[in-house]
């Protein structure tokens, strides 16, 4: 027997929900505003789009003001919010390099055409508190700001399209051609239509990297970047920007423009091992929703690793890395151990009791 | 989220409710007297997109129902035995309801969802206590009576004959034009007396 439905507590049930409302919302200090959420913590709502594949900024602030701030939780509301949206249409192709970037950077070329962009990013801080932000002035901060695009005004425009990096090596026939049909296929999957099967076409290997939780997708290529398997990155080229995002209007025929959407690309260039082939540079792929820089390279190392033919370590192995990286699954999987096990613990209990009197088990009980 | 958009979002969660209530009457939001359509409309776009296909069956108003759903859902018209959802304009299929697909022991999520959109006012004496209703949903050991009236003894004895080979089957929802709804999932079991 695995499960025994549980009668009763109802009432603590709802009172541990509205504790729940104590926890969030009984302090002193002003309530959050989404709003708030959504332009001042916009790495935590950029995750819990990515994580729960919808991409909303104002639902996910709002799922992470829920949530009280734990990302799995909000990733988890804003999925199951996904689910009762209708389908209205596919967006057309979008082809990343027209890009209107923020950020661009490579760490195999310092010379790229169109030059690095640092854009906003913490990574050339040094980690120390800064205290100065316990009592932040909003009109300094603005005053800041202010100069800030006072100063930009007198550089140079960027470039309305960046070329990409890895065309270079595409051009020279240094980067080896991704063998078609690798993993299972070349038809282009929709994960929330056709449950997992293995070995997973690449369309599905990405969806599902793309939506998976960045601890997870981290802890898995941090393995493989560790030794425990054969990529040994490079980034190729890293870009956070915006992408137009069009659409076919059914009626009309003609393609329609809906907006933007933010996103995080890497390409990763690993060398092919000896024994894999040639002398060719190949290539790991991560974009995922949103400004994500460590989710995106963690997916483009796992997308290189899964391409191995034998994998030799769990990185490599799509199958171990596919069903492990969700952060919805992993965490719902994880929580469902505080559900009352009752029957089965005692039976487990009375076995062991019977084992240490010696007497035989009467009964074999597996949960 | 406009207005319409929070409006789709209660309902889908009366929906739910009244699907993990079996036999309970739940009502939707918004759903006034401004059209006879209101009600099945309001399921339609909760339920319905252009992935999905649909067929309207029954007397009296189908095409027009029809017409509603597709302009304002996209959903694709199909046959009675392949469509995924079927609305029934009165509250007997004719027997449409054995043709409805009932999934696959693979995939029984493939059997369809049946609406039907009954009259304000009960056609037929209520006979509804001649029915008892057990199964998920349903705390009372004993079992209950649906509590919407004027759903013939005939139309449970169908939904019966069709759901017996549970998880194939369907699912049925049943609603007056004023919002009131009632669940009838496939995990029901319906005893007639």
């Amino acid at each position: 027997m695995g499960y025994v439905a549980v009668k009763g507590g109802a009432a603590a049930i709802e009172n541990a929900e509205k504790f729940s409302l104590v926890r969030r919302a009984g302090g002193a200090s002003a309530l959050l505003k989404p709003e708030q959420i959504r332009e001042q913590l916009h790495f935590a709502v950029d995750r819990v789009m990515g994580e729960g594949s919808l991409y909303a900024p104002d639902l996910a602030a709002l799922a992470f003001k829920q949530a009280a701030g734990d990302t799995f939780e909000a990733a988890f509301i804003l999925r199951s919010y996904r689910t009762t949206l209708p389908r209205l249409g596919y967006a057309e192709p979008i082809g990343t390099d027209g890009m209107r970037v923020i950020r661009r950077i490579s760490a195999a070329f310092k010379d790229i055409p169109g030059g690095q962009i640092l854009g906003p990013t913490p990574d050339y801080t040094l980690r120390l508190l800064n205290f100065d932000l316990q009592e932040e002035s909003s009109s300094r901060t603005r005053q800041q700001i202010r100069q800030l695009f006072q100063d930009a005004q007198r550089q140079d425009p960027l470039p309305e399209r960046f070329p990409k990096v890895v065309e270079m090596l595409r051009r020279e026939g240094l980067l080896e051609t991704r063998r078609r049909g690798s993993g299972g296929g070349d038809g282009l999957v929709d994960i929330t239509r056709q449950a997992l099967s293995f070995p997973a076409p690449r369309s599905a290997q990405l969806q599902t990297l793309a939506r998976g939780e960045t601890g997870g997708l981290l802890a898995l290529a941090y393995s493989n970047m560790r030794g425990y398997g054969s990529v040994h990155p490079v980034i190729g080229e890293l870009r956070v920007g915006f992408l137009p995002v069009s659409y076919k209007n059914p009626l009309s025929g003609s393609i329609e423009r809906l907006g933007e959407i933010q996103v995080t690309e890497a390409e990763v260039i690993s060398r092919i091992a000896a024994a894999e082939g040639s002398a060719l540079f190949s290539l790991g792929y991560g974009l995922c929703f949103g400004h994500n820089e460590t989710k995106a390279i963690a997916m483009a190392v796992l997308d290189r690793a899964m391409a191995c033919e034998e994998p030799a370590a769990p990185s490599e192995d799509q199958e171990f890395v596919l069903t492990h990286v969700d952060g919805i699954e992993s965490m719902g999987f994880c929580n469902h151990y505080k559900l009352p096990h009752y029957v089965t613990f005692q039976s487990e209990l009375d076995r062991l009791r019977n084992i240490q009197t010696g007497q035989r088990p009467t009964e074999e009980t597996r949960s | 989220m406009d207005k319409s958009n929070r409006r789709n979002q209660k309902n889908f969660r009366s929906l739910l409710t009244a699907m993990s209530r079996p036999g309970r009457v739940f009502r939707l939001e918004a759903v006034g007297a401004v059209s006879p359509l209101a009600a099945a409309m309001a399921v339609g776009q909760c339920l319905l997109d252009p992935e999905v296909s649909l067929c309207v069956t029954g007397n009296g108003g189908s095409l027009a129902l029809q017409a509603a759903l597709v302009g304002g859902t996209q959903a694709r018209v199909e046959s009675l035995e392949t469509a995924d959802f079927i609305f029934v304009c009165g509250v007997q299929s004719q027997g449409n309801v054995r043709l409805a697909k009932r999934g696959r022991l693979e995939s029984p999520e493939e059997g369809a969802t049946l609406v039907y959109c009954m009259d304000s006012q009960p056609a037929c004496a209520s006979d509804r206590f001649r029915i008892r209703l057990t199964g998920p949903g349903i705390a009372e050991q004993a079992g209950i009576a649906p509590e919407m009236r004027g759903v013939p003894v005939e139309e449970f004895k169908e939904l019966m004959e069709v759901n017996a080979d549970y998880p194939l089957g369907v699912d049925a929802v049943f609603l007056r034009p004023n919002g009131e709804l009632m669940a009838l999932p496939r995990s029901t079991r319906i005893h007639v007396r």
